[in-house]
């Protein structure tokens, strides 16, 4: 499946429900219809449908899949999201990404040592989510919003 | 002091004034002369015996020589005036029973004047001995005062620790009568016992503390800060005698210091939560501005033919507009991370930072076509990397930025060594800054010339908010129209 990296879904994990708009908006115009994008309020909700993977049977049937996280989420955080993924030996073929409102070098930091592939910072304009997508979208790269400078 | 001469006549001149020697003198002769002559007419011999008076008074005036040499005159003055008046003068003087007289009046007259002389000393040095002793008592009695009257308290302690002696300010401070405090063991005074071991041993080492800190109970129990200095006198074999201080009493400057510090954290904690609270508002802030821009940029991107000429317009100015607000959250962000974020000084190379800044500002140098020169290598300074890149990076905006329209942006960019400082400093050929304005230049949301340039006036406060966080200074020399030289001052980091 070129131009989604080779993953199958991509879930959402953002309490803000325009933002999961405009994601999936964003999402959809980068990798067309063949990929499913799952929504989820919460790193809870995050963790319980990235648990189903392994039975096969669940809403998310491939490992093969892309998980983008908001930082401030009620309950779990993104970085404890990422933390749980990181220790799950099963889903070592699910990546993640953080998508944040404000960015900060230390949080870049501490989530791409707890594997994210990517930190950036939510764009204020559609094109800037195009953007996002397309890096995360292209195969197997480890890549930040270049306002940061420190990427990985 | 003048000294006087040992001399015993000259010791007479001291006790009895001119005149008065003079008068007695003339006296004495007087006397002679008067009991002279009823002698002369009764017989003559008995003359001589007579002369013993004035020269018992010579001798009284002026000593054992006046007495010695008033008693020898005396001999030759008897033989000349009984000659005058007829008698065989030498023969009577000198004859058998006269004679023996006549050396008895020398004798007399000498012992007389040394008697004389004896007193004089006497009583000069018991007149001296007086004095001295008066002295000894204005000194004590200074001194006594010096105590009594400092304002400071002042004891003195036996080796044991009994107060023995102590001033009126160490009556009043502890609030204890003299007697009582006489009677005291200093122990009593001490918030603690063991805080009086504490303090011989410290005195011990050095034979004296100064400023002392303990704290010390009134007779009322209130305890109080106070400082000790205080020396111990030693015996011949290095053994305490006594102690000897003064004590002050800095319980209240202490309060008054713990007030400031207690405001002062109070200020910083309130100043930490204001900064808090800018990055959680701005944080909030563009959230809902991520929903506003990018929703409105879709409509721009996908559905702008929907609208009509109008609506575009409308909906240009709100993508604008998001822009902007874009623009000004992220400097507000910018500045409360360079406030609050933890500042760690490590060396870092001013090269990479100023080569980092230049690519990430790549887009703006290339809009305005600026000519930039870099005077490397520059040097390693002590610094928060992140910091330190918003720093330089707002710097070099602002360079480029504030430049006429029609001009190409010139900058220089060098570093000075002052010391153990290193001053980076961006020359720029701008639009210059009015004496009037540097001083407004650093503050946060000040914007000089708002109608000609955009932005949020944020940039200059973070390279002033940064600096001072990793210890350093900023600072700009600038005409009006003929560019600004701003600088950043930072610890250099050890070779």
């Amino acid at each position: 499946m070129a131009g989604t990296g080779g993953y199958d879904w991509v879930l959402v994990v953002e309490d803000d429900p325009d933002h999961r708009l405009l994601i999936r908006e964003a999402i959809v115009r980068v990798a067309g219809e063949g990929v499913v994008v799952h929504e989820v309020e919460n790193g809870v909700a995050a963790i319980y449908l990235l648990g189903t993977v392994d039975d096969g049977d669940g809403e998310l049937s491939s490992a093969l899949g892309l998980v983008v996280l908001d930082l401030g989420l009620p309950g779990p955080s993104g970085f404890d999201v990422l933390e749980w993924l990181r220790d799950q030996p099963s889903l070592d073929r699910v990546g993640a990404a953080v998508l944040t409102a404000s960015e900060n070098p230390l949080d870049a930091e501490h989530a791409f040592n707890l594997g994210a592939r990517g930190y950036f910072q939510k764009p204020t304009e559609f094109v800037g989510y195009l953007e996002v997508f397309r890096r995360l979208m292209a195969p197997k790269t480890h890549t930040a919003s270049t306002s940061t400078g420190s990427g990985g | 002091m003048r000294r006087e001469r040992r001399n015993p006549f000259r010791s007479s001149l001291v006790i009895e004034p001119m005149w008065r020697r003079v008068t007695l003198a003339a006296i004495a002769a007087g006397t002679y002369a008067l009991a002279f002559m009823p002698m002369y007419y009764q017989g003559g011999a008995g003359a001589s015996a007579l002369s013993i008076f004035p020269v018992v008074i010579l001798g009284w005036l002026f000593g054992a020589w006046g007495g010695l040499l008033a008693g020898i005159f005396s001999i030759p003055a008897n033989a000349l005036l009984l000659s005058a008046v007829g008698e065989p003068g030498w023969q009577i003087v000198l004859g058998p029973g006269v004679g023996e007289g006549s050396a008895l009046v020398v004798v007399v007259g000498a012992v007389v004047g040394l008697l004389r002389d004896l007193g004089v000393q006497l009583d000069r040095h018991l007149t001296e001995w007086r004095r001295a002793e008066e002295r000894l008592h204005a000194t004590e009695d200074r001194y006594r005062l010096l105590f009594e009257r400092s304002r400071d308290p002042i004891y003195l302690t036996t080796a044991e620790g009994r107060i023995y002696d102590a001033n009126d300010a160490l009556v009043r401070m502890f609030g204890y009568s003299k007697p009582e405090l006489l009677d005291l063991d200093v122990v009593n005074l001490y918030e603690r016992p063991e805080d009086r071991d504490r303090f011989r041993e410290a005195i011990g080492e050095a034979g004296y503390v100064e400023d002392y800190p303990v704290r010390l109970r009134t007779k009322d129990g209130v305890l109080r800060d106070c400082l000790i200095t205080a020396t111990a006198r030693f015996g011949p074999d290095r053994e305490v005698i006594e102690y000897q201080g003064t004590i002050r009493d800095v319980t209240e400057s202490r309060a008054m210091e713990e007030l400031a510090e207690r405001r002062n954290a109070e200020l910083e904690e309130a100043l930490a939560e204001l900064e808090a609270f800018t990055y959680s508002v701005s944080h909030d802030l563009r959230t809902h501005l991520v929903t506003i821009g990018g929703f409105a940029s879709i409509l721009w991107s996908e559905h702008r033919e929907a609208l009509s000429p109008e609506g575009q317009e409308y909906l240009r100015r709100i993508v604008e507009a998001g822009r902007k607000m874009d623009a000004f959250v992220q400097d507000m962000l910018s500045y409360a991370k360079v406030s609050r974020s933890d500042v760690s000084l490590e060396p870092v190379a001013l090269d990479e930072v100023v080569d980092g800044a230049l690519r990430s500002l790549d887009g703006a140098i290339r809009d305005r076509d600026a000519r930039i020169r870099v005077d490397g290598p520059l040097p390693v300074v002590l610094a928060d990397r992140t910091v330190l890149e918003s720093v330089v990076e707002n710097l070099l905006s602002n360079a480029v930025k504030f430049v006429g329209e029609d001009a190409t942006p010139r900058i220089a960019v060098g570093a000075d060594r002052l010391g153990d400082r290193v001053r980076l400093w961006v020359q720029d050929n701008g639009i210059g800054i009015s004496e009037d304005d540097l001083s407004r230049v650093f503050r946060a949301f000040e914007r000089i010339d708002p109608s000609r340039f955009p932005g949020t006036g944020v940039g200059l406060s973070i390279v002033q908010r940064g600096a001072e966080r990793m210890g350093g200074a900023v600072g700009v020399s600038s005409r009006q129209g003929e560019g600004s030289r701003f600088w950043v001052e930072l610890r250099a980091a050890p070779a």
